[in-house]
């Protein structure tokens, strides 16, 4: 019997509706709509509103989790990693140096191809202290293996979380996922958020059931024992197929969310503004992405051809729908937060090794921008295109 | 319909409640909303803006509000340089006066409230400060037209807990009804 046979009672809406939340909430609503098993919590600026709402949830009796209080938040990812193990539902949500200090069991839960998901708010790392959003702490994780989301909202957030358990949890996929969200921009901003009725959450997800062992006290088996270089080359390579494989199903899993309820937040990544005519397309993500929809249109208005991309999965990375979407362009934009020291913006970097693939080779245009919070304007974004265009007269 | 109202108070007073509470009320009339803070090292007393934004659709924006079209300030005696910021001719500014001579020297649609003196009469009072939050929302709705006061009350019920209903909902009633014009035009 696994711990998901114990259907845990979380008590979710009858019927639809709407609620005014922050982004934490969001992703605490949809821990408890997913019916999550477990939860280990070690709460971290800004993400501590997350776990708070959950344990709230817990306390009064709304959600059936387990709730394991830990000493640090290595020990948390320790907690979910046993917990998943076992075959349970798990989640937390942490920030910053909460996560890089879980960094090496980030690493674990993937390699042991466990699906546990967390809830990330993206803020800057210390020296000198800062709470304010950037997206270094989880991006610097990107090649763990772990499946990494960027929302652009509050709403994008909740539903989000749904789709990655049911991407996590396919058989073909079995890896963890964060989703991710802007501190305070995001994380403390209330917004309307609708939420569908409980029983079609349910019917939705459905309940984790691996086909793989688990530990079971009544069945035990021993694992990840040394492995020598042929086993564990077949191990790595099996994740290095599953992590593409996981392209398709989350488009899958995306358009499925679409017709059960009617939103679509883009899957791999999402698009504005783009047509056959487009020749500027402007790469960005997360929270400055919506507000980069903004500029897409005040460009339109004095006559540049120019669309946005906004990376909503950063691994597994959507090379092949960037190089179709930037096919005919002129001009390639990157408005991005998180750099890569000594080199250039995360996102960047990424793209522009698809793009080397790709027969067109467009111009590309490189700002990081919105460090430790900071405001990027639709305006000031407009008119950093604006600029990057008028070098080229 | 694109609305952006900036609240000042101080650390304590209840303007983060007062921007979820406006929010609230405009959502009940159908419209789309953000309530949100400036957030740094939480401090009671120290001054604090909270942001409302109200919209006919979806709202994209998501940087700070640079051109308030309504500015509400919940304590008298917060610098006027702090609240003046980013005013245009446009923009209402509500503030909790006692007298309206008290105004800064600037071009906007003006209106004055008493709201400590209401809070003094209801005893809304938390930690020995007098809180005028709930009773800025009414203010704002009737300075502004932007929200009905039956939609702020409502919005009151959603976003208090059931034991301070009632002085609450008293605090924005009184605020709505005593709201004034500045008489001397703009």
């Amino acid at each position: 019997m696994t711990v998901s046979d114990k259907s845990p009672k979380s008590i979710g809406n009858e019927e639809a509706k709407t609620f005014i939340i922050s982004g934490n909430y969001a992703a605490a609503y949809a821990a408890k709509m997913a019916r999550i098993e477990v939860v280990a919590a070690y709460p971290i600026t800004p993400s501590t509103d997350c776990v708070e709402k959950v344990s709230e949830f817990v306390e009064d009796g709304v959600m059936g989790a387990e709730l394991i209080k830990v000493e640090s938040e290595h020990s948390v990812a320790g907690a979910l990693i046993g917990a998943s193990s076992t075959g349970a539902r798990t989640f937390s949500s942490t920030s910053a140096h909460g996560l890089l200090y879980m960094a090496e069991l980030v690493w674990w839960a993937a390699l042991a191809r466990l699906p546990v998901v967390m809830s990330i708010v993206n803020r800057e790392l210390a020296p000198a202290w800062s709470i304010w959003a950037q997206t270094q702490d989880s991006m610097s994780l990107r090649d763990s293996g772990i499946i990494q989301y960027y929302c652009k909202n509050a709403q994008e957030v909740f539903d989000t979380l749904l789709m990655a358990y049911k991407v996590s949890e396919h058989e073909h996929v079995y890896m963890p996922s964060l989703v991710c969200q802007d501190a305070y921009i995001l994380s403390h901003t209330n917004a309307q958020v609708d939420m569908p009725a409980q029983k079609d959450v349910d019917d939705f997800i459905g309940t984790y059931n691996p086909k793989h062992f688990i530990l079971d006290p009544k069945n035990p088996v021993t694992h990840s024992n040394l492995s020598y270089p042929q086993h564990y080359r077949q191990k790595r390579f099996n994740i290095m197929e599953s992590t593409h494989r996981a392209k398709q199903i989350i488009k899958d899993v995306c358009a499925d969310y679409k017709k059960r309820f009617g939103r679509f937040h883009g899957d791999l990544v999402d698009t504005y503004g783009i047509d056959k005519k487009t020749k500027h397309i402007i790469v960005s993500h997360s929270s400055i992405a919506e507000e980069i929809e903004l500029s897409v249109d005040m460009l339109k208005k004095k006559g540049y051809d120019a669309g946005l991309i906004r990376i909503r999965v950063l691994r597994p990375f959507p090379d092949e729908e960037l190089r179709e979407l930037c096919k005919n362009i002129e001009t390639i934009h990157f408005i991005e937060r998180a750099p890569s020291y000594g080199y250039k913006g995360i996102i960047a970097i990424d793209t522009m090794a698809a793009l080397f693939e790709s027969e067109n080779r467009p111009k590309a245009f490189h700002h990081i921008e919105g460090l430790s919070g900071m405001d990027v304007t639709a305006e000031y974004a407009a008119d950093l295109i604006e600029k990057d265009l008028e070098t080229l007269k | 319909m694109f609305e952006e109202i900036r609240w000042h108070g101080r650390g304590g007073q209840g303007a983060v409640t007062s921007a979820k509470i406006l929010a609230e009320a405009a959502h009940r009339e159908g419209k789309f909303v953000q309530a949100f803070a400036f957030y740094g090292a939480e401090r009671r007393g120290a001054p604090v803006e909270t942001y409302t934004r109200i919209a006919d659709s979806h709202i994209k924006r998501h940087s700070q509000i640079y051109k308030p079209t309504v500015v509400a300030v919940l304590d008298p005696a917060l610098p006027k340089i702090l609240y003046m910021k980013g005013i245009t001719e446009d923009s209402t500014l509500i503030v909790n006066f006692n007298k309206e001579k008290a105004f800064p020297d600037l071009k906007c649609k003006k209106h004055w409230i008493d709201a400590t003196q209401i809070a003094i009469d209801l005893e809304l009072k938390i930690a020995d400060s007098y809180i005028t939050n709930t009773i800025m929302t009414g203010a704002v709705a009737k300075a502004t037209g932007l929200v009905k006061l039956d939609s702020v009350l409502d919005a009151i019920k959603g976003q208090l807990n059931e034991r301070i209903w009632d002085t609450n909902l008293e605090a924005a009633k009184r605020g709505f009804n005593e709201t004034h014009p500045y008489s001397k035009g703009v």
